[in-house]
């Protein structure tokens, strides 16, 4: 379910009724870097200051065909496994950032409808 | 002490029976004179040197040493007695499951369970698995922090063989005085006879646990989240987005009416 009263840091965002989020936000950027850059420092942030496992990377590219780059990270919250997936793109002086978690259980479960709407995103 | 102790003795001194002073053993765990430091050789370091100790006929000559990774002992290496060890440090994420797959990958590879907590398991493997072990370990999860090393205990063990061959030798040598001692010197002569035996027992302890270190090689498996540093090594990048990123605000939703 989409919410409507979405708050910062995020420009929209869903839930499920099980927990798994989904979530969208764009970063205005002075200046453009490049997507190597960006992911690098996400990488860095979650994996040496937020001590989140890297799980898996991956090229990933929504609708419109921009080159993107998917980070799969894992930890566990209260001895339970949770799985946060954030996907990159790279606009003109804006950083597109997709995100998506819950529990491992919940994300495994909703997988496929989890890619579905990371891989339909549409960036404007 | 050592080196005179072996072949290259005076002939006169080769059968001598040495004192109990020479044989003393502190505690249950070390010998107090004439032991070579052990070796620490880290495997990662490219640049370690040969160790130019002879290479004594140990019961291990003939174990294959690791091979066939970056972690492969040299040829010099081979039949000295190596006790590896490896610890890694893994991103916290599905702790209970990769701590039970370390424990069956133990009992996979013939070894054994030897610690478990909450965040951390060590198991020991036998040698020639030791490579494979790690191999598998290293597909675990996200691997934070490792460290692989060899700890060559080849002269303690030699110098505690030498020194278990000699109180032996005394203990005999006692024991044969004592069958033609009178009471008097007989009751000295059993005194030291407990002395040299609770020695003797002492390095065959010692031995045996050095035996089972280079036979089992140790792997410790510890899971983490890094501990913040008081002081910063690297900048911060300046993007404010970047705090917000993480499961808590993702998952943070805030209360609406419907």
């Amino acid at each position: 379910m989409k919410l409507e009263n979405t708050q910062p840091p995020y420009d929209w965002r869903a839930v499920a009724p099980d927990g798994v989020a989904v979530a969208m936000r764009v970063v205005p950027l002075q200046d453009k870097a490049d997507l190597a850059f960006w992911t690098h420092a996400v990488t860095l942030r979650m994996r040496e200051m937020n001590g989140y496992a890297l799980v898996d990377t991956r090229e990933v590219k929504p609708r419109d065909g921009t080159a993107g780059k998917e980070l799969v990270f894992g930890h566990d919250e209260s001895g339970k496994p949770f799985v946060y997936r954030v996907r990159l793109y790279l606009g003109d002086k804006r950083l597109f950032v997709v995100e998506a978690g819950g529990t491992k259980e919940q994300m495994d479960r909703y997988a496929a409808s989890v890619d579905w709407m990371l891989a339909t995103v549409k960036l404007m | 002490m050592a080196a005179a102790e072996r072949d290259e003795r005076p002939v006169g001194q080769k059968n001598r029976v040495v004192t109990l002073e020479e044989l003393e053993v502190t505690g249950s765990t070390t010998v107090s004179a004439g032991l070579a430091p052990t070796r620490q050789l880290l495997m990662q370091s490219p640049a370690a040197p040969p160790v130019s100790t002879p290479v004594p006929a140990t019961p291990f000559a003939s174990t294959p040493a690791p091979s066939g990774s970056p972690y492969t002992a040299d040829t010099a290496h081979e039949a000295s007695m190596l006790a590896y060890s490896a610890d890694f440090t893994l991103a916290v994420f599905e702790v209970d499951k990769s701590l039970a797959s370390v424990e069956t990958l133990a009992r996979q590879l013939g070894g054994y369970l030897a610690q478990r907590g909450d965040a951390q398991i060590t198991i020991r493997v036998p040698r020639p698995r030791f490579v494979e072990a790690i191999a598998v370990l290293e597909k675990l999860g996200d691997i934070t922090h490792r460290n692989v090393s060899a700890e060559d205990v080849t002269d303690e063990y030699v110098d505690l063989d030498l020194r278990l061959k000699n109180a032996r030798a005394m203990r005999d040598q006692l024991a044969g005085l004592l069958k033609g001692a009178i009471v008097k010197d007989a009751v000295e002569i059993e005194k030291e006879l407990a002395k040299v035996t609770e020695v003797i027992e002492q390095i065959e302890g010692r031995l045996k646990v050095m035996r089972d270190k280079v036979e089992y090689s140790s792997i410790t498996v510890s899971f983490q989240a890094n501990a913040p540093s008081p002081v910063r090594t690297t900048a911060i990048l300046p993007f404010t987005w970047l705090d917000t990123m993480g499961l808590e605000p993702l998952l943070n939703v805030p209360k609406v009416s419907p």
